[in-house]
């Protein structure tokens, strides 16, 4: 059975908004992600530059998802934390549940450990509004409908 | 598994070339990348091994329909397509929406064709999935060589599941074929989202 | 009369059988001739002299079983001793024969004539010795050949090809298309080259019987073609002697699976079965079942007596234990080509892709766009055609999708002609009906010269016909846009408005912003500005660059179904101008300077720090919270750093003033296109009296995201306001 989509409603967004800023206060960290495991972002909080969040979630998922298979083979049920050192920024990658994954980026105004201790507690957090999210049954108003031509066009038109 | 975002209006689904090693998966993300205007992809990753051989993936995202408001999105992945890489490939699979069987036209190179399809589905199946699930389309690739199977021929063989897919001949090296192929297989992945209530009222009644 | 090919064969190996026959009978009777004859000691059948007899029964079955041993392979005892007894039956028949042949001339009785011819004379004898086995040899594929098993069709095959070889040099015809030396085999053989050698292939069923045994060769067929070379790119059908279809490979295809070790001359009778025109045939029905799989594998029993028994070191079993599964894998490149294509046709239904006709495709290759600038102007001409604009009619929907005509509008706009110029180009009727509407909607150009009116009103055609371009190309999507041309503040309005609004309300609000979109305190004229007001949206859009006090495009529509795409229409139908005007286009500031309240910036409370990193559409802002003297908050602007917050304010506030109860309804959000930034302007909710204004502002990509943002952000700072 393929997998249900996962919808996010506005107030799911809001809500992870809120957690993800807090984690933010709390540890420290500078950006915060939160990634499903098939390489999608799903939220972000705290980004400010230029970041290319679109491919970091894909490399952070593909990254925690070997590292999750090499446990598997070490008899693990997987590692529910990576944790990469840089010269002035280190990520820190924690599990939310079994779709999702939570990354933080910071540098050397907080520790891992900081890090660590509040990124448990917001993946917990975000975990519930996901699985919320997931339980929730498909809203029909949006897509239930057959499409008629007005309603889908080009995001972008090609040069005449 | 697509991820719709109501708040920032985005559906994001992610789409898989699929195929033996060297069969024209990367060269197809390549051209895609190539030609597509700066506004609508992003950067292309690629992890792979000195000699250009994919070791764990490449993703490109790209985007261009906007429908009922929701902007569209795209993310493209390779796999590795050689046989050692399996746990690899798996990995990639997860959450995939589309698929990409991308086939090396050439005689010898049929039947890993073949061993790979057959892989796509058991990878398939640990997520308890089938391809009869998600939109498919297959892509025969090098038409451009000489010692090509003919497309009767390939259809035999790829082609023979219980409903047979959209199929496309193409030389991904040289671009051909390569945009109808992303553009059916987005486009069904759209249809299953958007009209996925159409084709269950017709299969009621 | 059309002979089927097995049957020919048949035909001829039966005459060969029957000619030797005869050449025996001839053979017999030239003996008697020479003077043997059957005398009555000699034919006594009752007088039984061992010496004559016991050799007489007991060699010719001890010489049948030693021939047998000798050369039949694979060594099997029972099909030894079957051939020996056949053998010796063949013996008794000729003896048989060669008595009734004898009745007649010496005037025996039959029995008589028997016996002589069974032990009368060693002449004999050794004929019949002769010739039994070399019947034997004819007669067992002949006899053989109608058996089911693969074995029995796969070694009638090989005879079927060596058939037309030619009969008398059966044996070196046969080396030639094995590409093995003559003398080689004799080497190789027992003291009876031809014999051992016809007995040893009997399997294969060498086209020759008994000639060998006689001097002159008798060639039988003149057929001396080699054996056709494999043509794998023709589908040509080879079939067998049952009429089976087989696939034919050639044997350089297969060489590099065969192990060296089971060729008795080791490599040099590899590469002997390299030859050209040598391949192998193997029934189609075998390979059907693997094909699927892209394999087309041959199991080594079905081929095997393909190969001259005599080149193979190893027996059938070794070979076949050495070859992966017991098989050849036959390459598909030769076997495809010879499958038909019905048997490659699939039954199964094609999938059913519901709905993907609905969606355009979504990615095309990008195209540079063409080089000329004034290609907003080359592409009037057709698509006045498609339009009614006289009568409100919905235009029609399929033409406006028609790639644009060769430019002959620009042409007539370039140069300052008379008015008819035109109306080669089109329906005149159309041309004329816009031109009359325009002179008296231009009250304030009556300054101009004749001349510089007649441009006018030629430019005027132009933009007409880009307002016409834009329906055409919108009227798929929202049908019976009219068009009109008004004055508002003293701009020419080409509007283009969907029937269910009130072109006079549009004008009207429209007119209330002209003013603005040169104000001076923005960095540069207003591009593009979008009203997203109760019951319409308005895009405004300047025709040729902004701030040059030229037209404007007014688009008015009533949802914001494709808001995007109306406005990069609009903008490519009123000439985008990449770099912006210069500021010498501005105008001064609308409000009473003295009116203007004085802002100061204050500090930014957290939550508005928050706010600013919420707003993810407009790229990096910094927030900048002004109140006026009393301590109320009347702006919070989010912007990037190369924007002024305080002159922006303003403008914000007396765009709002402006726009208070315009005709269309309460505007909620204006976006204007100022440079390479775009500003989303809005007031926040919840207050009373003059609002305070909310703006947000950078290189927004996604205007409908950055307008959800600032709605919510607007949700949160008016709770901030109100307390």
């Amino acid at each position: 059975m393929k997998p249900r989509d996962l919808v996010i409603q506005e107030e799911d967004a809001t809500r992870i908004t809120q957690i993800l800023t807090r984690f933010l206060g709390d540890s420290g960290a500078g950006e915060a992600l939160l990634i499903d495991r098939g390489g999608q972002l799903l939220a972000m909080d705290g980004v400010s530059r230029t970041l290319d969040t679109v491919s970091i979630s894909a490399l952070a998922a593909a990254a925690f998802s070997s590292t999750a298979a090499m446990a598997q083979l070490l008899g693990e049920t997987e590692f529910t934390m990576l944790f990469h050192e840089g010269a002035k920024s280190s990520i820190h990658v924690s599990t939310v549940d079994k779709e999702a994954i939570l990354l933080a980026v910071f540098d050397e105004r907080t520790t891992v450990g900081m890090v660590r201790v509040f990124a448990k507690e917001a993946s917990r957090a975000v975990g519930a509004v996901l699985g919320e999210a997931r339980a929730r049954p498909r809203p029909a108003g949006e897509f239930a409908a057959p499409l008629n031509a007005a309603e889908s066009g080009p995001a972008w038109t090609p040069p005449y | 598994m697509a991820v719709i975002n109501y708040a920032k209006k985005i559906i994001d689904f992610k789409i898989v070339y699929y195929g033996p090693g060297l069969a024209g998966k990367t060269a197809n993300l390549q051209h895609i990348h190539r030609c597509l205007p700066h506004d609508n992809k992003g950067n292309m990753i690629s992890l792979a091994t000195g000699d250009d051989r994919t070791l764990y993936f490449d993703f490109l995202p790209v985007s261009a329909l906007t429908v009922r408001g929701f902007e569209t999105r795209f993310q493209l992945y390779t796999v590795p397509g050689q046989v050692q890489y399996n746990m690899t490939r798996r990995l990639v699979l997860r959450g995939v929406d589309g698929l990409v069987f991308v086939a090396d036209s050439q005689f010898e190179r049929l039947r890993e064709d073949v061993e790979s399809l057959r892989n796509l589905v058991a990878n398939l199946r640990e997520y308890e999935c089938t391809l009869d699930e998600i939109p498919y389309v297959l892509q025969y690739n090098k038409r451009d060589l000489p010692n090509v199977a003919p497309v009767e021929y390939l259809e035999f063989v790829l082609n023979r599941r219980a409903k047979r897919v959209p199929f496309f001949e193409a030389s991904a090296i040289e671009g051909k074929g390569v945009f109808d192929t992303l553009n059916t297989v987005s486009r069904m992945a759209l249809a299953s989202e958007f009209g996925g209530a159409r084709e269950a009222r017709n299969e009621a009644s | 009369m059309a002979i089927p090919r097995a049957s020919r064969v048949r035909l001829i190996w039966w005459l060969e059988l029957g000619l030797g026959l005869e050449l025996y009978a001839c053979a017999v009777l030239a003996l008697h001739a020479r003077g043997l004859r059957a005398t009555p000691l000699l034919a006594a059948p009752a007088l039984v002299i061992p010496a004559l007899v016991i050799p007489a029964l007991v060699i010719p079955p001890v010489f049948y079983l030693l021939v047998g041993l000798v050369s039949l392979r694979p060594f099997s005892l029972r099909q030894v001793l079957g051939a020996a007894v056949a053998m010796c039956g063949f013996h008794a028949l000729l003896v048989a024969a060669t008595g009734a042949l004898y009745t007649i001339p010496d005037l025996l009785d039959f029995g008589s004539a028997v016996a002589f011819a069974l032990w009368g004379s060693p002449a004999v004898t050794l004929l019949q010795l002769t010739a039994a086995p070399l019947v034997f040899a004819r007669l067992r594929p002949l006899l053989s050949s109608p058996r089911p098993a693969r074995r029995a069709q796969a070694r009638a095959t090989p005879p079927r090809r060596r058939a037309e070889v030619p009969g008398g040099a059966a044996a070196r015809a046969r080396d030639a298309a094995w590409s093995l030396p003559p003398r080689e085999p004799a080497a190789t053989m027992p003291s009876v080259p031809p014999l051992q050698r016809v007995l040893a292939v009997s399997s294969s069923a060498v086209a020759h019987g008994v000639q060998p045994v006689v001097a002159s060769p008798l060639v039988l067929q003149p057929v001396v073609t080699p054996p056709a070379p494999p043509t794998p790119p023709t589908r040509a059908l080879v079939r067998s002697e049952t009429g089976e279809p087989m696939i034919r490979i050639s044997f350089g295809r297969i060489a590099d699976q065969l192990p060296v070790e089971m060729f008795a001359r080791g490599r040099e009778g590899l590469h002997a079965t390299l030859r050209h025109g040598v391949s192998l045939l193997v029934p189609r029905r075998l390979l059907l079942p693997y094909l699927g799989e892209a394999l087309a594998p041959v199991k080594w029993e079905v081929v095997a007596d393909q190969f001259p028994r005599d080149e193979l070191a190893l027996s059938h079993e070794e070979i076949a234990g050495r070859l992966p599964h017991r098989s050849l894998l036959l390459p598909l490149d030769e076997v495809v080509p010879q499958i038909p294509a019905e048997l490659l046709a699939l039954s199964t239904p094609a999938a059913n892709v519901y709905g993907l006709e609905e969606f355009p495709p979504p990615f095309q290759p990008h195209v540079p766009p063409p080089s000329e600038t004034p290609a907003v102007d080359t592409r009037a001409p057709a698509e006045p055609a498609a339009i009614a604009l006289a009568e409100p009619e919905p235009p029609p929907v399929s033409e406006p999708r028609e790639e644009p005509e060769p430019p002959a509008e620009p042409e007539a706009s370039a140069e300052p002609e008379g008015l008819a110029e035109p109306e080669p180009l089109a329906e005149p009727e159309l041309f004329v009906e816009p031109l009359a509407p325009a002179e008296p909607t231009l009250p304030g150009e009556e300054e101009p010269s004749q001349p510089e009116r007649g441009a006018e009103a030629l430019a005027d055609r132009g933009r007409t016909a880009e307002a016409r371009r834009i329906i055409a190309l919108l009227a798929p999507l929202m049908n019976g846009l009219e068009i009109g041309e008004r004055d508002g503040a003293g701009t020419t309005l080409v509007t283009v408005v969907a029937p269910t609004l009130s072109e006079d309300s549009v004008v009207r609000t429209a007119a209330r912003v002209v003013p603005f979109l040169a104000d001076a305190r923005l960095s540069d004229p207003v591009a593009q500005a979008t009203l997203t007001g109760a019951e319409a949206t308005i895009v405004l859009t300047p025709f040729g660059s902004p701030g040059a006090g030229g037209a404007l495009l007014v688009t008015a529509v009533r949802s914001r179904a494709s808001l995007a795409w109306l406005e990069r229409l609009s903008r490519s139908a009123a000439g985008e101008a990449r770099v912006p005007a210069e500021n010498g286009g501005h105008s001064s500031p609308v409000g009473d300077p003295a009116e203007e309240m004085e802002l100061r910036a204050t500090s930014v409370p957290q939550s508005v720090r928050e706010l600013a990193g919420s707003l993810t559409a407009f790229g990096p802002v910094a927030p900048t919270v002004l109140r006026d003297t009393a301590g109320s908050l009347r702006a919070c602007l989010f912007l990037p750093r190369s924007l002024e917050a305080m002159p922006l304010a303003q403008f914000a506030r007396d765009l709002y003033a402006a726009l208070e109860e315009a005709e269309i309804g309460q505007v909620s959000s204006v976006i204007l296109r100022v440079g390479a930034h775009r500003l989303v302007v809005r007031a926040m909710d919840g207050v009373p009296g003059r609002a305070a204004m909310l703006v947000g502002g950078g290189p927004i990509d996604r205007p409908g995201l950055a307008r959800i943002e600032l709605d919510r952000a607007a949700t949160r700072l008016g709770a901030l306001v109100r307390g």
